[in-house]
């Protein structure tokens, strides 16, 4: 009901993603607790679900969205005060879609490498719990080995894309540049 | 158009666009519901909701075809679909494609859904847009509920008594109403029937009419604008690209992209009808709705809310037979 009565609930003018924080961090809850919500049904058929598990998933779903939204809006903070600032004072030169469209694809790769690395992690945990109980097996120790590899991918690309972000200050770049150089030394 | 001189552009065109600019003329096609569209809008996420139409229509050929041999009884669903199996040619072919953009046509029906509430298309002057859309969405989960049962094989059957259970979680007096509309009260015979009537004509007359609403709103308001800032489109200048031929054959590329999809996917991993429905049959498995039902399903099995009053597991579980080394089906 709330989604179809949304225009009347979300009186935003902007349509921005980058000023609607909100409502993009309960979309994103939204999409991933309904694939959620379906792959466990689909891996738990007619078990019914206690109140603890549901709190668990359903909660720890959501605040793995939350943190990763905030993420993202912590990280891409530029954008928002460029466009502010557009508005602000009108520049003669007409904003650059291509700096935008690299900031949104930045973004979306990161958030997708957030969710990437955390389903490694759910999935490393999960198979060393399941071999601890029922003891090793071959199928659990290939999960176990394509999640820890999807992890370790998961760091190299979150550690490349926080390369090229900067933070917007430079800070990362030079320190790895420092290292570089002294390295090569 | 109008003011064309003889000889003049005549000798640049080929048969096809002479033949389309003939028709425009005389219906004022390109005025109305062929106008150009923005440039920003070709890109494949714009149409979503046309390849959401591009399935329906694909649907409904699949769909006709099966109707000339398909009966809606329980003595003879299970045994005319399995002779469209075996029997008619390319028929199980057939079945998978009709199943498998059943299942496209849902996701990109939420996949447009999702789109559009990140972009915020739903806000002014969209907003009933947004809403005629949401019914839309419901009645295309509605032609998944209906058009699972019609097979009448122990797992359609099933899911579609799990699904009829959840009906029970809405408010009073809805369930009772609801339930009264699509089983009826004369058992398995009204429950075939009504589901086959609400398939094939109900459902499919109250999409169109919406869908004619919303294509009606969309020329009105045009095509949503981009987050990026984009300018909203008046109807020319130079920003818009003329819908033929530019909109038209980039349409044309993602639905034959599209269908092409369908058709390999169908091809690889082609469907294999389940044993027919007795309850004998239905106590082998635990049944569970379909995929795109299941996270209702399982937010109705957690313990809070069957305390709450919705359906326990029991009623959700197909005639109580949820045990726990019984295969799932879906």
């Amino acid at each position: 009901m709330a989604l179809v009565l949304l225009p009347f609930i979300d009186r935003g003018k902007t349509k921005r993603i980058a000023k609607r924080p909100l409502y993009t961090t309960l979309g994103m809850i939204f999409t991933a607790e309904v694939v959620v919500l379906a792959v466990w049904g689909h891996m738990t058929p007619g078990a019914p679900i206690t109140n603890l598990e549901a709190l668990l998933v359903l909660g720890g779903t959501a605040l793995l969205m939350s943190l990763i939204s905030f993420s993202a809006y912590t990280l891409l903070p530029a954008r928002a005060g460029r466009s502010g600032a557009q508005q602000s004072a009108p520049s003669v030169e007409p904003a650059s879609t291509g700096v935008h469209a690299a900031s949104a694809w930045t973004s979306a790769v990161f958030v997708g490498v957030l969710a990437a690395g955390a389903l490694s992690i759910g999935g490393s945990i999960n198979s060393i719990v399941v071999m601890g109980v029922a003891g090793i097996s071959a199928p659990e120790v290939g999960t176990l080995a394509v999640s820890l590899a999807g992890l370790s991918l998961s760091v190299l690309v979150a550690t490349l894309l926080l390369y090229r972000l900067d933070f917007g200050r430079g800070r990362i770049k030079r320190r790895v540049r420092a290292f570089e150089v002294g390295w090569r030394e | 158009m109008g003011d064309k001189t003889p000889g003049t552009g005549r000798r640049d065109r080929g048969l096809l666009e002479t033949v389309v600019l003939w028709f425009d003329e005389r219906m004022g096609l390109s005025n109305q519901l062929l106008r150009p569209a923005p440039r920003y809008s070709i890109n494949p996420f714009y149409w979503l909701g046309a390849l959401a139409v591009v399935a329906f229509v694909i649907q409904g050929v699949t769909g006709s075809i099966m109707l000339l041999y398909y009966v809606p009884s329980p003595t003879l669903a299970y045994a005319s679909t399995l002779y469209i199996f075996q029997n008619v040619s390319y028929g199980q072919f057939l079945q998978t494609v009709h199943l498998y953009t059943a299942y496209a046509m849902i996701m990109l029906a939420f996949m447009h859904m999702m789109r559009g509430y990140f972009v915020s298309v739903h806000q002014k002057p969209r907003e009933i847009m947004w809403i005629t859309g949401m019914l839309m969405g419901f009645v295309t989960l509605g032609f998944g509920f209906t058009g699972y049962l019609l097979p009448w094989t122990v797992v359609s059957k099933s899911a579609t008594d799990v699904g009829i259970g959840m009906i029970d979680v809405l408010p009073p007096p809805l369930p009772k109403m609801i339930t009264f509309l699509v089983v009826g009260t004369g058992g398995d015979a009204a429950e075939l029937l009504r589901f086959f009537d609400l398939h094939v004509v109900v459902l499919p007359a109250v999409l169109l009419v919406l869908l004619g609403v919303k294509m009606y709103m969309m020329e009105t308001h045009g095509i949503s604008e981009p987050v990026t800032g984009g300018t909203p489109d008046p109807k020319g200048g130079g920003r818009t690209i003329p819908f033929f031929p530019d909109v038209s054959f980039y349409l044309l590329e993602l639905a034959a992209l599209f269908g092409a999809a369908m058709l390999l996917v169908s091809v690889v991993f082609p469907l294999t009808l389940p044993p027919e429905y007795t309850p004998a049959a239905a106590g082998q498995y635990v049944a569970q709705p379909d995929w795109y039902f299941l996270w209702i399903y399982q937010i109705l099995k957690i313990s809070y809310f069957e305390q709450a009053g919705g359906p326990g597991r029991a009623e959700l579980c197909h005639a109580s037979l949820c045990g726990p080394g019984a295969p799932a089906i879906h």
